[in-house]
């Protein structure tokens, strides 16, 4: 299938130092990726990059093309046109992500107004079709209501459907469940799955729960340190992880079955750009590193043991004598 | 969760800034002072006994009585109508100056604020004429510009200008980096949009405050200017004008100049009051103890 979204060689660049390097993946029509990683990996910045939406002296290189076009070159204008049309993006925080001075069907007819020429009562009506949309009650009267009158759980159901206003193919969900309460997180990665079903949106859901990612991804791609050290299809990785990294990730999240113990942790922080460790950057915090490892930033490759899943891979040189348990 | 759950999790609304603003002290007396102050002037050709440039040579330099209520200059000029129509011509540059200050500076911090290549050159502008206290800057541009009302408001409007500016280009500087503006990005919203819908709309609550005391220290001024003769021309009426008429009879006619400083002082003291109550009300953070 041709990719919605390809991506080639993205890097973000804050002067000397890359906070999102090299990255490669694509998206299919319909399809969901994670990216997944902790505070500092860049996933955020990755998404912002897509857009176009790095802020200065932020500089991006690479290559993105969605639907066959290349964005990194494209003129404002133009860009502005993809930008809430075909493309949208959804934010983590759902309490500063509206204008407080306008009223919620207002500021999602806004959007109608640029990408389709909607206004008036036809705007309006389209923005309690959209409120309806994303399951919010009331949607004829919460139209006129300000953000300060909605909760986190419904603000974000706005940007939803303020996203999806000018029927986007790719929407990127930054975090879009982190700031909410454990059960509005699951109503409103209901109303995606929903809405990616009957839409047939992909979606880019940037995130670090895991939990998140097996509930909802297609695919997984784990970053760290500004690169991915391994992609591959959500079932497969998390059934068996080929990076250490991830193998650290999930043996890190709480178990519902067996002992109840010390949750493991990944000894070490995320070394910030300006302190990157030579070679591979998960190195110095990897139980199974060697000498090598400091030689050179391993490539994104298939490894030898997962000839069984094409779409698999893992930047990690031990891959093919070390195998990483489950 | 039900709709009704829903429903019931939003928050409650709080009490609206008009009633928070009532329930205010500061607010209170300062709309009680400001606001008889702006009747007086509305109403002026009304409730003034006499006529304010009518000259009458019988009752020169009369002290206060039961026909002339606060006396005559010394062309026995009613005082008291003079300052009723005086507080008109204050009130009228103080407006001036509020609205263009206001307008330039909320373009010009917008832009500045905004746009950050344009930042140091317009805010070094600013800052050259801040260097200048700002009411010798005004009196040299309303000598310059010659003595007229609109010519007053000028000179006044390019003295306040920086303050407006710069207040606004700091919450410019906040409000441009919150979510909001960067989501309206995402959704393809262009640069005088979100500067102008977005961005602007949520910095301009600190220049309500800030208008408040423009309007003080536009009325001040004026008196300033006038005082020293670069105001409104004679025989016009305007407060500094009157104070200005009693400066030689300071010892037999002290009537002339006391009450139309008198006038001054109500005002100036009514719009303090009311910027300060109005700070405490807009803004939370600022708020030490309801009053």
């Amino acid at each position: 299938m041709t990719p919605l979204l390809s991506v080639e060689a993205l890097t973000v660049r804050f002067g000397r130092f890359a906070v999102v390097e090299a990255l490669a993946f694509g998206v299919a029509p319909g399809e969901v990726l994670a990216i997944v990683g902790e505070s500092g990996s860049g996933k955020s910045m990755t998404a912002l990059a897509l857009m176009r939406l790095v802020p200065p002296p932020g500089v991006i290189t690479g290559r993105v093309v969605f639907e066959g076009t290349e964005l990194l070159s494209l003129p404002e204008r133009k860009l502005r046109a993809i930008r809430g049309g075909a493309m949208a993006m959804v934010f983590q925080e759902p309490m500063t992500s509206l204008n407080p001075v306008f009223t919620v069907g207002r500021q999602i007819a806004e959007a109608l107004a640029w990408h389709r020429g909607l206004s008036g009562a036809a705007a309006r009506a389209e923005a309690v079709r959209l409120l309806g949309l994303v399951e919010i009650p009331n949607a004829a009267q919460r139209v006129s209501e300000y953000p300060h009158q909605l909760s986190g759980g419904m603000r974000q159901r706005v940007m939803i459907a303020m996203a999806l206003a000018c029927g986007p193919r790719l929407l990127i969900a930054d975090e879009p469940t982190t700031a909410l309460d454990a059960t509005v997180q699951a109503q409103i990665l209901d109303l995606l799955r929903r809405l990616r079903a009957e839409l047939g949106l992909a979606v880019i859901l940037i995130t670090h729960d895991l939990g998140v990612v097996a509930d909802f991804a297609d695919r997984v791609a784990v970053m760290y340190a500004a690169r991915i050290v391994e992609t591959g299809p959500t079932e497969a990785l998390f059934r068996a992880p080929l990076h250490p990294y991830t193998e650290g990730l999930l043996a890190s999240l709480p178990r519902m079955q067996g002992p109840i113990g010390r949750l493991a942790a990944i000894p070490g922080q995320v070394p910030p750009p300006f302190a990157l460790p030579p070679g591979c950057r998960f190195a110095p915090r990897c139980a199974h590193a060697k000498a090598p490892c400091a030689l050179a930033v391993p490539a994104l490759a298939q490894p030898a043991v997962a000839r069984r899943w094409p779409e698999r891979a893992a930047a990690c040189i031990r891959h093919d004598d070390y195998a990483v348990a489950g | 969760m039900t709709a009704e759950a829903i429903a019931a999790a939003a928050p409650a609304a709080r009490p609206g800034v008009v009633a928070r603003a009532l329930a205010h002290r500061g607010v209170l007396v300062g709309l009680l002072l400001f606001g008889t102050v702006v009747l007086v002037a509305l109403f002026a050709d009304v409730i003034a006994p006499h006529d304010p440039v009518r000259n009458n040579f019988r009752a020169r330099l009369a002290a206060p009585n039961e026909v002339f209520w606060l006396g005559t200059d010394r062309f026995g000029r009613d005082i008291l109508s003079r300052i009723i129509h005086g507080t008109r011509v204050s009130l009228r540059i103080g407006l001036m100056v509020v609205a263009a200050t206001s307008a330039a500076g909320a373009l010009i911090g917008a832009v500045a604020g905004y746009f950050r290549a344009l930042d140091g050159p317009l805010m070094r502008v600013m800052d050259g004429l801040m260097a200048f206290p700002a009411i010798l800057l005004a009196i040299s541009l309303a000598a310059a510009l010659g003595p007229s009302e609109v010519n007053a408001a000028i000179a006044l409007t390019v003295a306040y200008t920086p303050r407006t500016a710069r207040i606004v280009r700091a919450s410019v500087l906040v409000v441009r980096e919150l979510d909001y503006v960067e989501a309206a990005r995402a959704l393809g919203a262009g640069h005088a949009h979100i500067l102008f819908r977005h961005v602007l709309p949520n910095s301009l609550t600190p220049l309500v405050v800030q208008a408040t005391y423009i309007f003080a220290l536009a009325v001040l001024a004026e008196a300033v200017l006038s005082f020293i003769g670069v105001g409104p021309p004679p025989p016009t009426p305007s407060l500094g004008g009157v104070i200005a008429d009693g400066r030689d009879y300071m010892l037999e006619a002290p009537w002339i100049s006391l009450f139309p400083g008198l006038a001054i002082a109500v005002t100036v003291l009514g719009l303090n009051l009311l910027g300060d109550g109005l700070r405490d009300v807009l803004d939370p953070r600022m708020k030490v103890e309801p009053r």
